[in-house]
Parts: structure tokens; sequence; C-alpha cells
């Protein structure tokens, strides 16, 4: 595990993406500089299109900026070829989507074990033992071999969550985690989440159109139109 | 990795069912084909034990039939062919030249039975002449060939026969001096003896194509009991080189001798590519259309598994969130599309193994089976890897960004 | 309206052209496949000219003698055809021709190979040949042993070149005849009329066919209006049975069956015995298994291709639906590209099958033939090609339009 700069999780510097099609170039970030510190609850708000999908991905290494430079767990990674993000995506950093991205024809137990099957060095039995104990931090046991679609709305947001930690990465991504679920569901996401945050010093960036969530966060940002505003 | 992908594919059988069935038939069309053509190999490459290079065959036809001829008939016969035994002699084309009841590629059959250990054991014969052998090149690996030597022998038949019957019926022993058991004839008196004189390497008569089989040689003796059948098909070898014009003047020279008789000559090389044209002809049309329908096949299961891939874009995007690289994507949905095509050709196996187990078809041994499920097995594992090859790939590719994202 | 569905139908297969091209390949195939099968079928078994009264015409090829341990095997001879087959109730003409045989012919040092057979005259009344020149010999002829001759065309042109025939001599397996008539090829795959060269029964080079029970021959019989093959059978065979045989103390039965070429050739294909009944309808059967194996797989193939295009058209048919498209018009929309699809494979299959047939008369594999296509099964097989797109890409397409809007958007597919 590398030791970060300063105890700096993430570092942007003049950011900039630009998505070009046949006709048409895109701006969706533009001179995005910030830290993010390790063990940080952070949130980023904005309205719709104004990039903020994007921010995280960024962050994610799941999109390459076009310009400026990416820092994540003390580690420049512009220059990083596929197979070495992707070991960096798998070590330390989790996902956790508004729209679940579960896999519809596996249980609960085999979605979690996702991220584990691509680690190396870890067997199918610790596989199975790791996910299992991500599946009861989340407090769904119960369901461990059900389907997803057997599942409520509320009870797939905290498999994906169970998948995201069940590698144990540093930092977690969630893009509007609550955006599908209805209040008391969404409350449950985020105890979850301060607790991931309290007893794990899990860094966790969120993106979230809810100023009462953003609330429950040490820091916002807001993005407009592709740029930091304040 | 193994374990996880037969869950998903096992999950999600209902869709896969089309693929793995389109992989299934496509497995037995190929399977039919390669058995097939495998079992013709194995046959082709085994001894045929004669070389017609140059060989010529006259049908003789003396216009009189050949039912029970009458002892007057019969001298007559005997006679006229040995002046055209004779006539033959004179043409300096001519190397050697005998008569047989039967010739290679030539679809006559004299077949006998022995009974041997309880078991009555079929074997094709053919009465030739002495100079059989030197017309086709056969190689006797004990004892010798006909000769003249065996005028003398008025009770006994000599007898030449190849070494797949000799081993059957004699096992290791020797087989020369040994007889050949023949029931009594139907009006109770014994024939004469067939006494082993010679073993011949093998007489494979109807060609590459056929499952080897026992062969007994007779020897005729013109001044054999008018009773006997002559042969009339006379094989002659003649020097490499030779043209058409010496055909048409042996013909000449032979129905001056023979008035009233016909002839018909053919080309031994001839024979055996008709032979072969008959055999290989529809193997060679079945091989085409299998072809074509594996071309289908393999257009059709690109595309299929080209939509398959699409629609698995998010949850591949998915993956590689998780932090799978571009290149296990790629391998996971091969190694999917391989679990799937395993299941295909296992069943597939299991039905083309009845086919000889129920003798649906008979007289094809088991190692062609083996031979051609072997490669058809690869063949199609092969053509599954070709047609999830290219899909995959550009899956991989996508962005995860944009891969999860996907609509 | 239909032209409006027929825009929407051209530009959604423009628009997957690998869907369209794979899916047009896999119909067109099959169905050049089937057609080109048929043909070669129909060529050997249909009627086709000369045998005009193919329906009507049983024939004797086959001939079996058993006795004991001892079975003889072969086509009938003269003595079998003409003393026990002839004046048979219910047979309004019958003919006696030679198996065809291989014969040769001398001319400046060059051979020429021909197929030879003698015939009767009756042989001429039963088949309607096409003469081109001439006319066949007649009853006269036979009676008179004269030394005429019919050939066809390819025959005339290896001996005349272009030159007329009739009048000339041609040389045959050491005999001299004056050619009669010249007629149109005919396929060897016909085994009733074909040969090359015909010439009258009598002028064999010995007279000792006539005592033959068994070997050489062929007869053919025209039945008449109305007749029952199986009474005739049922005669002949009771005539055979108590037929006068050569070395009784051998031979105890006689056996030859009248029927037709399909019934001669499936008893050849399944090794069947002369005393037993002709196995052919165990060859349709069979013929009826492979076509239908065949055509499974291209069938699967097809299916396949569509099924997995249906789930991408879920969503398209959600936006259509909830903008207020009926049921009607979705399923409409659909079998109206289904047919697009099906028609168009078709007709690139009914020009293909056209060059393969073309490609095999000329490529001379089967010598003589003329291959033709055979309407009613290139429509049954069309036919097939529709029953299973419509299987496969309509009815789902029907099944998702029933769906609400918001289910169809969301691709509930399952």
């Amino acid at each position: 595990m590398n030791t970060t700069v300063n105890g700096t999780m993430i570092q942007l510097d003049a950011v900039e993406k630009v998505y070009r099609t046949d006709r048409i170039e895109t701006v969706a970030l533009s001179g995005v500089s910030l830290d993010i510190r390790d063990g940080e609850f952070v949130s980023v708000m904005g309205p719709s299109g104004c990039g903020k999908s994007t921010l995280l991905n960024v962050m994610g290494l799941l999109d390459v900026a076009t310009k400026g430079s990416v820092s994540v767990a003390g580690q420049r990674v512009d220059a990083m070829r596929d197979a070495q993000l992707s070991a960096l995506r798998n070590r330390d950093i989790g996902f956790v989507f508004q729209v679940f991205h579960l896999i519809a024809d596996l249980t609960v137990v085999d979605n979690v074990e996702i991220p584990l099957l691509y680690r190396k060095g870890i067997g199918a039995r610790e596989r199975r033992e790791r996910a299992t104990a991500a599946i009861d931090r989340v407090g769904l046991s119960a369901r461990a071999r059900h389907f997803p679609s057997q599942l409520s709305g509320g009870q797939q947001q905290r498999v994906a969550i169970a998948r995201a930690i069940a590698g144990a990465p540093r930092l977690l991504l969630a893009d509007e985690p609550t955006g599908n679920l209805d209040s008391q569901m969404g409350d449950e996401i985020m105890a979850i989440l301060h607790d991931l945050n309290t007893r794990d010093r899990t860094t966790i960036v969120m993106v979230t159109h809810d100023p009462r969530l953003a609330d429950q966060t040490s820091r916002t940002f807001r993005l407009f139109d592709g740029r930091l505003v304040h | 990795m193994i374990r996880h992908c037969l869950r998903l594919v096992w999950n999600r059988k209902r869709t896969n069912l089309l693929v793995t069935l389109e992989i299934f038939f496509s497995f037995l069309v190929v399977a039919a084909v390669v058995v097939t053509a495998s079992h013709y190999v194995g046959l082709y490459r085994q001894p045929l034990g004669f070389t017609i290079d140059d060989v010529w065959i006259v049908r003789i036809d003396t216009n009189t039939g050949d039912l029970e001829p009458t002892p007057a008939l019969n001298a007559a016969t005997i006679e006229q062919m040995r002046l055209l035994d004779a006539a033959v002699r004179e043409f300096p084309e001519v190397i050697a030249a005998a008569r047989g009841f039967a010739a290679p590629y030539v679809d006559s059959q004299w077949i006998n039975e022995v009974e041997h250990s309880g078991r009555h054991i079929p074997y094709n014969v053919n009465m030739v002449t002495d100079d059989y052998h030197r017309v086709f090149g056969l190689r006797v690996t004990r004892g010798r060939w006909f000769s003249a030597e065996d005028d003398a022998a008025a009770t006994i038949e000599p007898t030449v026969i190849n070494e797949r019957f000799a081993a059957e019926v004699f096992g290791t022993d020797n087989a020369i001096g040994k007889v050949i058991p023949q029931d009594a004839r139907r009006d109770g008196t014994r024939p004469p003896e067939r006494r082993v004189v010679g073993v011949i390497e093998e007489f494979r008569q109807l060609g590459d194509f056929t499952t080897p089989g026992n062969y007994a040689f007779l020897r005729h003796r013109p001044s054999a009991a008018p009773d006997g059948q002559v042969p009339t098909a006379m094989l002659i070898k003649v020097r490499p080189g030779t043209t058409t014009a010496f055909e048409e003047r042996l013909a000449r020279r032979f129905h001056d001798v023979a008035r009233g008789w016909s002839f018909e000559f053919q080309r031994l090389d001839e024979l055996r590519a008709a032979s072969h044209r008959d055999t290989l002809g529809p193997l060679v049309a079945e091989g085409v259309i299998a072809a074509f329908l594996l071309l289908m096949v393999a257009l059709g299961l690109t595309g299929v598994m080209w939509q398959t891939v699409t629609q698995r874009t998010r949850e591949i995007g998915l993956r590689r969130a998780n932090g799978a690289a571009a290149r296990r994507v790629k391998t996971q949905i091969l190694l999917e599309l391989t679990l799937m095509a395993s299941v295909a050709i296992g069943l597939g196996v299991l039905v083309v193994v009845q086919v000889p187990l129920l003798e649906i078809v008979g007289g094809i041994p088991g190692r062609a089976y083996v031979t051609g499920l072997v490669i058809s097995a690869a063949a199609i594992y092969l053509l599954t890897m070709a047609c999830g090859w290219y899909p995959s790939r550009m899956a991989a590719r996508i962005p995860p960004a944009e891969a999860l994202r996907y609509e | 309206m239909i032209l409006h569905y027929l825009k929407i139908a051209l530009k959604v297969l423009a628009r997957r052209k690998f869907f369209t091209a794979v899916s047009l390949f896999g119909i067109a195939f099959t169905l050049v496949v089937l057609t080109v099968a048929t043909a070669i079928i129909d060529h050997a078994f249909a009627p086709m000219a000369p045998e005009v009264h193919q329906d009507r015409t049983l024939i004797v090829a086959r001939a079996m003698m058993r006795g004991g341990h001892a079975m003889w095997r072969s086509d009938p001879g003269y003595l079998l055809l003409d003393r026990y087959a002839r004046n048979l109730p219910g047979v309004e003409r019958f003919s006696i021709s030679s198996s065809p045989r291989t014969a040769y012919s001398y001319i400046q040092g060059n051979r020429i190979q021909s197929v030879l057979r003698r015939a009767d005259a009756d042989f001429w009344r039963i088949l309607q040949f096409d003469f081109r020149e001439g006319a066949p010999f007649t009853s006269d002829d036979v009676t008179q042993a004269r030394f005429v001759a019919v050939v066809n065309e390819s025959t005339r042109a290896k001996f005349f070149g272009s030159s007329r025939a009739v009048g000339r001599e041609i040389e045959v397996d050491g005999q001299r005849f004056r050619v009669v008539g010249v007629v149109v090829d005919v396929s060897r795959l016909r085994p009733v009329p074909f040969a090359d060269v015909w010439v009258p029964l009598t002028t064999a080079k010995s007279d000792s066919y006539k005592s033959q029970l068994l070997g050489g021959f062929m007869g053919m019989a025209l039945m008449a209006d109305g007749a029952s093959p199986v009474a005739i059978n049922q005669e002949l065979a009771s005539r055979l049975r108590r037929a006068e045989l050569p070395d009784p103390k051998l031979w105890k039965q006689l056996y030859a069956p009248l029927e037709t070429t399909l019934e001669l050739y499936s008893r050849q294909v399944f090794g069947v015995d002369e005393d037993a009944e002709s196995p052919a309808g165990r060859l349709w059967a069979l013929m009826l298994g492979a076509a239908l194996l065949f055509m499974l797989l291209p069938a699967v193939n097809l299916v396949n291709l569509n099924v997995s295009r249906i789930l991408e058209r879920t969503s398209e048919i959600g936006v259509r639906k909830s903008f207020g498209a009926p049921v009607r018009a979705l399923v409409a929309q659909f079998l109206v590209e289904n047919l697009v699809l099906t028609l168009a494979g078709a007709a690139l299959a009914f020009v293909l099958a056209q060059i393969v047939l073309s490609g095999i008369t000329a490529s001379g594999l089967l010598p003589y033939a003329q291959l033709h296509v055979n309407y009613r099964v290139f429509l049954a097989g069309l036919a097939l090609a529709g029953v299973f797109g419509f299987l496969s890409g309509v009815y789902p397409a029907w099944r998702m339009s029933r769906l609400n809007p918001v289910q169809a958007l969301k691709g509930a597919v399952r």
C-alpha cells in the first residue's frame, strides 16, 4: 500500500475533459483543481449536466483527462496503461452507482465477489468469506443467495455497497447513491456510508443533488458548467 | 473465475440455449463428414497388394450365355481361349498376360465360406491363370505362386491366400501345406482339397476404399474337367507409353481369332478413377455443403455474439470499474463461449457415439470415430473462438465510463 | 400504407447491414441446396421425355433364382421376359431390350466409346423419343434382323461431325450398321431409355440369348388405364412359380418384380432381394429426414439471429408505443420486414440456383443432363423460411408490442 503524500488521497490539477464526436465538441470539465485528504467524506453538487459524473469518473480512473494531472492514492495516473489502472482501481477504489448496476443473472453473493475475482492471490474460499463479511456489514445476510430482481431498491443499493467494499478499498466513489430511493431507504444508506467513513477511515466522495445529504459531509464542491464554483 | 463463469452461463441458460443448440448441430454436421473422411483415409492407407500401372482388362463375352454350359461348348470355349492367350503374347508391347474371374476395381464377387471355430468366415475367391501375379506385381511372402508343377496334382486344388486369411484360419502356424475346409457337394461327393501353396501380402479387389477381407486364389487348369467355369477377364500388362493404336490392333486380332465373341477393353486406371469418383463424389459434395453450412453458422454466431456482448455492455463496464483489465474481460467472454461449446460438443459426442453402439451404420472402425470426433471438436472450438473473438475484443475496448452509461 | 412499412423495413435492414447480409446468405444458401438436390432427384425419377408414360410404366430389371444355399441374382434373361412376362393381363404393350453395354468403335486410330443397347420395335412405341432425323426401326426390321441403328446426337457428332447421319454406316463392337434415325440425347441418370446407340435385338452375335432365363435384358410394360400394378405382379409371380427351371435339383424358385424406377433404386440402395417388397417408402423417409436435418441448422441460425435482435428492438417498440402506435401497426411493420428479407433471400436463391444448375449441366458431371428448378419444392422451401422467420422475429415482436410502453422501454424481456 502506498503512503499518501501529505495524507492526500486525490489530487487534481487544472484538469480538463473534452468529448469529441465527429461534429460536436463538449467540454465536460474545465480547469478543475482540488485536493481530497485521506479519510474525508466530501460531496459534489451541481445542476444536471454540469459534469459531476465526469468528475467522479476521472477520479475513479474510469475516464482519462484530456489535460491536467491526476493523482490517486499518491500515484500520478496520467501515464498509466490499462493494466496498471485496472490494478489500481481493483485495489483501492470502490464504486456505487445510482442505477446499482447489479448483474441480474447472478446471486447477491456472486455479485459482491466481483472485485475479488480480479484480485491476484485470493482463492475461492477466501473470496466467499470476504464477500459474506461485506454482505453482513450491510445487513443482508439473509438474502445472500437471492437474485437482484427479488430485492427492493434499498436492498439492491446495499448489495452494491457491499460489492464496493468487499475489497476493502481506501476510496469509495458514490454517484447519487440515494437518487433512486425513498427518504427512509436513503437514510439507511447514508448511515452505512458514515459508518464506513468513521470506523474504516474510507475516503468517500459522494455526488448528490440533495442539500440535506451534502450537509452531512465535511466539504462540498460545487460544479457549474464544468467549473468549480464557490 | 471458471466457477464464476460456469454459474453465469448456467443462470443464463435460457438465453444461451439457442447458441449451444447451434453449436451442437454444427458439431454433428462436421462430425458426420470428418468421421467418414477419416474412415476413408484409414482405408486408403492400407496396402492394396497390387499395382495397376499400365494394366488393361479385356472382358471377353463368348455370347453363348454362362448358365451351366455343356461339356462340348466348354471344350470349344477353352480351345478358343487358348488361342487368344497365344495371340496376345505375339505383341511386343505385352509384358505379361493372364486371365481371371475377377480383377481389381471390377465389381464381380464370388464368395465362399469356411467354418472355423464355430463361425462362418467369408472369403472372396478368384480363379486365375499362372501369370496373374506378374501382371499385378503380387508379393508372395511365403511359399510360391501357381506354376506348371501344379499340373501334376490332380486331386487337390492349389490355393494361394492372403496374409489376413492365413492369420484368421491358421493363426501363427505356417499356412503352407494346410487345407482350407469346404462343405461337401450337394450330391455328397467331396470337392478337391484346397491346399495352400502360397501366401501373398494382400489383394483388396474392390480398391483403396474397401475394408480389407479374406482372399483366395484358385488355379485355372484348361485340362480340368469340362464342367468347370472358364475365366473370361483377360488382364494385360503393357509397356509404358503404349498407345490406343495398339488397342485397335489387338481388338482386330482378337476378332479374327474368335469370331462372334465380343471384347470390351478398359484401362484399369480408368476403372479406378470411376470407382474413386463414385466413392468420393458424394463425400466431396457433402463436404462442400458442410463447409457452406459452417460459413453460415460462423457468420450467424458472430452476429449473435455481437448482439449478446452489446447487451452486456453495462455489465462489462461494471466489471471494468471493479478492476478487470480489458484483456480479462475478453478472456471471460471467450471462456463463457468455451463452456457453452463444451456442453454442445459433449452432447454431440454422446450422440455420435450412439451410431456405432446402436449399429445404425456399420463398418466404420473405432479409430475413425476417435480421430473424427477429436478433429471435429477441435474444429468447432476453433470456430466458436473465431466467432467470439472480434465482438469480445470490441466490447472490452469500450472505455468503462462509456460502457456504464450505455443504454 | 404498405409502401410506408416497406420503406421502414428497408431502412431498418439497411441500418443493420451485417445481420441482413447473414440472414440473406442463410436463407439463400438453404434454398439453393434444396433446389439443386431436388432438381437432380427430379431428373432421375420424375416424368420426362422420352418417358412420357412414366406413371403407367413398370420395368423388370432384376431377377433372382434361389435353391437351397445358392442364390443367383442378375438382370432377367430374354427367355424369362419373352415366355413369362409377355401378354400379362392389364399390360397394353410390352418391350424387351438389352441392358446397356459399353461398345467400341475405331476410326483412324481413335477409339470411340458408346453405350450400346439392343431393342425391339415396341421400345419406340412405349417411349417417345424426339427424333432429329429419320425414324426408329420397325417390327419388320427386327424380324428381318436388318443391321440398322438409331444413334443420339452426341454419337452422330462423334462419327460424322455436323453432317447428317441417316443412310450412312457405322461400325460398333465389330459389326456394321446403317443409321436410320438420330434422337436427342437422353440422360445417363434415366436407366430405362438411356443409350448412345440402339440396334435391333436380332442383330446379336449369337442366338444363345433366346434360351437364357437370367442375364442381360430389361422388360418394359405399359399398363392399360386403370390397371393395378399389384395384380399384374401377382400374375407374373404365379407364372414364375410354375416356370421350368434349369437343373431343378439345384434351383427351386424364380423371382422377378415389375416396378417403377424409384422402387428399383430403393431396392439397390437398401440391398433388398428380389423376392421381397421394394423399400421405396424407406427411401422417401430417408430423403425427407435428410432434408429436414439439413434445414435444421440454418433454421436454428435464423432463429438465433432474430431472437438476439429482438432485445435491441424492444426499446424501439417502447418508444413507438409511447407515441401511440397500435399493436397492429407494430406487428405489421415486423411482418413486412420479415417478408422483405425472406423474399429477397428467395430471389437471390433463385438466381444462384439457376447458375449452379447450368454449371452442373455444363460441367458434364451428369452426362446429357438438363436440370430444371422444381417450383413446388422451391415454394415449399420459401414457405418454410417464412415460417421460421415469422416464429423467430414477428412472434416475439408481437408479444413485446402487447406490453405497456414503460415495460417495453425498460426492456422487460423475460
